[in-house]
């Protein structure tokens, strides 16, 4: 009997227990009330919510707005409104995005017990139905220019059904310049007659036809006349399923002719299209930072497929790279200002500058043109036939050419072959040629790249050694006039040195004179160079040196109070440092500068110097009594300069 | 016959001094029909003045005299007469104004070789000075008021002190000799004039205490130490009786010092004062 009551009475426990978590474990939705980000939105949310695993995930209904009065009759507003639900963290049932940018101009009026402030800018808005995160059904996209709180222009339009995510029957774009309107197949591939009109009416008007989203061909209408331009219609091989966007263009591009490419309006319709991409773009990045989402309309299309195997592949990377140095060189080249000018008076120079010019011209843009298509992806959407005539209309560049040169109106000319391993074969596949074409022109630059730089180097050593002899005169004669100059005001024994500085630069640049070899001449003027820059900075060291012990010693007079004459009296302190200066270290450099002067020291005895000076007035303030103690035995320059901690390497 | 003139005024000066103490009122003292000159004495003066930087407006000063009298042997230095120790705290308003106040101690010995007296007694002053300075071209002027306010006795045995204050006002210059201004390492010359006047019940009829003219050569040696020695003529009339002058010549030997003890981070913005 007890133990029948114990049984019940644990069944009782685990209805409880199990009755209490399974709440506790469902997916309870909560509300949320306060503000929220969404990439650059900030505005004021409400939504509801559930928790799983510790994460937020959206559950129900949605808004999150902005606007600001203040700001707006202050300056500009902002505004914008989300509005939508979503079902486990993705979008789900209808949506409307709304943003706006508004000024207005203070004018207000009072409606129905209201305030009615009126509005001027641009209001963007999109709205339809999600579906698990893709359109589904009909979406309008609108931009609407606002004037006092009227609608003044439309200046973007698109209205596009989806069935998830696809998008189906008709659809129109407009802007201010063209509309568009076409269909779609059931698969979201465009078919039968999508036309492109200027909202004008002025201009002409483009049809274009497409079966089973492969395009057929391309009716152009103006006023007058009418052309049909034909496309894929002949094609009946392998196919691809793109998006029609700027590249699908360029592709459709390649098979036409020019003249018929100019007639074209040129990339209005995949430009519409971009323009209705990036507003669904925008939708798209507001989703994705609140959960899940695939909100990007894709316009398909079919294109020819001419795919590329691996060897194609690595044949179309070494014409990239071959095209990327190729260009870099030739760019080098005909920037360079030396050759430029150079080219004007030298014939040779003249020669190789336009070599590189046709190489450019017939080599390098053609390939340009294919690397351009490499990069858009759109190489296998064409025939390798096809590629071929159209950057090479005119056939495969000869390997072999007259430059022309113009010289001071003198006209001539000389021929000029690629130095090339490699040549265009008829035999050989058209990716092979086009390689062989990428590889001729880096290999003629490459030639002309090694041949023009050691007419630079030669030139530029030239001009470095007559632009150094300058320099040394400029540097010899700054001494000579420095020293000089200062020579009379200041004291004899300074005097002295500076003679010695003088006539030690003589020394120097007779030394020079002397030199023959135009290699080591180029060497020996940059020395020189160096000692006589170093030699005027010591001179002006030295014309400082009086300078440089008054500054020591009133730096280290304190100025002190007298009780008994009641005046103030200047007292030297710290004695040691300032005659290790004045009586030691000083007539150490001038020695230095009588007895060891030489080029390769010159800079180390200035840097000495001048560190000399900076140290001894730094220790004016730090407590310096070891260092005092130290100086008072110490008579040795060198060694006081070690003690100084300054860097001596005037003698090793 | 100096020196009985000098026996002899001591010895008249003790006697009016122990009259005056015992029977002050039944003495009186004859003014002579015309001022009398005593005989000149002779003194040495060392002393030593210690200025000893404790803040930067506030110093100590330190002075210890000792000065010598001749004897019948010896003129000047023949025997110690008094023993100065003079201390005060000086507050240096500016470059030129500076005050003090403090105290001094002086012990006076028996310089009377035939007295029975006390040997030594004690002197208390309390004093405060202000002295005015200013520059003159190259030379400083100095204007020093000090008043003294003075306890002495009498070297009798048990004789009560009297008490007198002292009005003293000194002027001086210093004139450099070698330099162009008071600076280290430079000789430099101070005359200087200070009158001396008392006052106090014992005073009836000797205002004037001392006179004295000086001459000082110096020389800077440091901006803190400065020695200098000179001659002083002084004269004045006695207390007991206004009618006597008393004179004297005195050599004087002085060291200046002023020593700062301060650190030099402490010490370095303030030297300069409100310059």
């Amino acid at each position: 009997m007890i133990r029948l009551t114990i049984k019940v009475l644990l069944q009782f426990l685990a209805f409880i227990i199990i009755g209490i978590s399974i709440p506790m474990s469902a997916q309870e939705t909560q509300t949320y009330n306060g503000p929220l980000q969404i990439g650059k939105y900030n505005g004021k949310a409400t939504y509801s919510y559930k928790l799983v695993d510790n994460d937020t995930v959206l559950h129900g209904d949605f808004t999150v707005l902005r606007s600001n009065l203040q700001e707006l009759l202050q300056k500009q507003d902002y505004s914008f409104q989300f509005k939508g639900a979503f079902v486990d963290g993705t979008a789900n049932g209808p949506w409307k995005f709304q943003f706006g940018e508004f000024n207005s101009k203070s004018q207000s009026e009072v409606i129905d017990y209201q305030y009615r402030v009126l509005v001027s800018g641009i209001q963007k808005s999109a709205s339809g139905k999600i579906q698990m995160g893709k359109p589904n059904g009909k979406w309008t996209i609108l931009e609407e220019k606002i004037d006092d709180s009227e609608i003044s222009s439309t200046l973007f339009k698109s209205i596009v059904s989806f069935d998830n995510g696809v998008p189906q029957q008709n659809f129109s774009i407009n802007n201010e310049n063209y509309t568009l309107v076409g269909r779609f197949l059931r698969d979201g591939l465009a078919h039968d007659e999508w036309s492109l009109f200027p909202t004008n009416g002025m201009d002409q008007s483009e049809s274009w036809y497409f079966k089973d989203g492969i395009l057929q061909s391309i009716r152009v209408d103006d006023d007058n006349d009418h052309k049909t331009i034909n496309a894929y219609k002949a094609y009946n091989g392998k196919t691809k399923v793109i998006n029609l966007d700027a590249g699908y263009i360029k592709a459709l591009e390649i098979q036409l002719s020019q003249v018929d490419v100019d007639i074209l309006h040129h990339n209005s319709l995949p430009e519409l299209l971009k323009q209705n991409a990036a507003r669904y773009q925008e939708v798209d990045d507001i989703l994705s930072e609140l959960g899940k989402s695939e909100f990007l309309p894709e316009f398909k299309v079919k294109v020819p497929y001419y795919p590329l195997d691996s060897l194609d592949e690595s044949k179309v990377d070494s014409i990239v790279a071959y095209y990327k140095k190729a260009n870099a060189l030739s760019e080098s080249i005909l920037h360079n200002s030396q050759l430029n000018i150079l080219k004007l008076s030298d014939v040779q120079t003249a020669y190789q500058y336009n070599t590189v010019l046709h190489l450019k011209e017939n080599f390098l843009k053609p390939i340009q043109e294919i690397v351009s298509y490499d990069s858009l992806g759109i190489l296998e959407y064409t025939s390798r036939q096809q590629l071929i005539s159209h950057v090479f209309p005119a056939g495969m560049p000869e390997s072999k050419v007259d430059i022309k040169m113009q010289i001071d109106s003198v006209e001539s000319s000389k021929s000029y072959s690629i130095p090339s391993s490699v040549l265009t074969n008829s035999t050989n596949s058209n990716l092979e040629n086009i390689e062989a074409v990428a590889k001729m022109g880096y290999d003629g630059i490459q030639a002309i790249a090694n041949e023009v730089k050691e007419t630079l180097a030669h030139e530029k050593r030239q001009n470095e050694l007559a632009s150094l002899e300058e320099e040394i005169i400029v540097q010899n004669d700054s001494l000579v006039t420095f020293i000089e100059a200062i020579n009379d005001s200041i004291p004899l024994k300074y005097a002295k040195s500076l003679q010695k500085i003088k006539s030690f630069a003589s020394t120097t640049l007779n030394d020079y004179s002397k030199v023959k070899s135009a290699k080591n001449r180029l060497t020996e003027a940059r020395n020189t160079v160096k000692c006589l820059e170093n030699l005027n900075a010591l001179s002006f060291t030295f014309s400082q040196l009086p300078q440089y012990k008054t500054t020591i010693e009133e730096s280290y007079t304190d100025r002190i109070w007298n009780p008994f004459m009641a005046t103030l009296m200047d007292e030297d302190i710290k004695k040691k440092i300032t005659s290790a200066y004045s009586k030691i270290l000083e007539p150490y450099f001038l020695d230095e500068i009588a007895q060891h002067l030489s080029c390769d020291s010159v800079g180390a005895l200035n840097d000495t110097i001048n560190a000399t000076h900076t140290k001894v007035l730094e220790l004016k303030d730090k407590d310096t009594k070891k260092l005092e103690r130290k100086l008072k035995k110490e008579k040795d320059p060198v060694a006081i300069l070690e003690l100084l901690n300054v860097q001596n390497t005037t003698k090793q | 016959m100096k020196t009985f003139r000098t026996y002899f005024v001591n010895l008249v000066f003790l006697i009016f001094l122990a009259f005056q103490i015992t029977a002050q009122e039944k003495e009186v003292v004859e003014l002579p029909e015309y001022s009398k000159y005593k005989d000149l004495g002779t003194k040495t003066w060392i002393n030593t003045y210690g200025n000893i930087r404790i803040s930067k407006r506030l110093f100590w000063d330190a002075q210890t005299h000792l000065r010598l009298e001749e004897t019948e042997a010896t003129p000047f230095f023949g025997q110690v007469a008094q023993v100065y120790n003079r201390h005060a705290i000086g507050y240096i308003h500016s470059k030129y104004f500076n005050v003090r106040l403090g105290g001094v101690l002086r012990l006076n010995f028996n310089t009377d070789e035939a007295s029975t007296d006390r040997n030594l007694v004690p002197e208390w002053r309390i004093w405060h000075q202000y002295q005015f300075a200013q520059s003159l071209a190259s030379m400083m002027i100095y204007h020093r008021i000090r008043i003294e306010h003075r306890w002495t006795q009498s070297f009798v045995e048990n004789s009560e002190y009297i008490f007198r204050n002292r009005w003293r006002y000194m002027f001086r210059m210093k004139i450099p000799l070698n330099n162009h201004k008071l600076k280290p390492k430079t000789f430099y010359v101070a005359p200087e004039a200070e009158l001396i006047m008392q006052s106090g019940k014992a005073v009836v009829a000797s205002p004037m205490e001392d006179l004295r003219l000086t001459t000082t050569l110096g020389y800077i040696l440091t901006p803190r130490l400065t020695v200098a020695a000179g001659a002083m003529y002084s004269q004045g009339q006695d207390l007991t009786n206004g009618g006597y002058f008393k004179q004297s010549w005195a050599m004087r030997f002085h060291v200046y010092y002023s020593p700062d003890f301060r650190k030099v981070k402490n010490k370095l913005p303030e030297i300069h004062l409100t310059d």
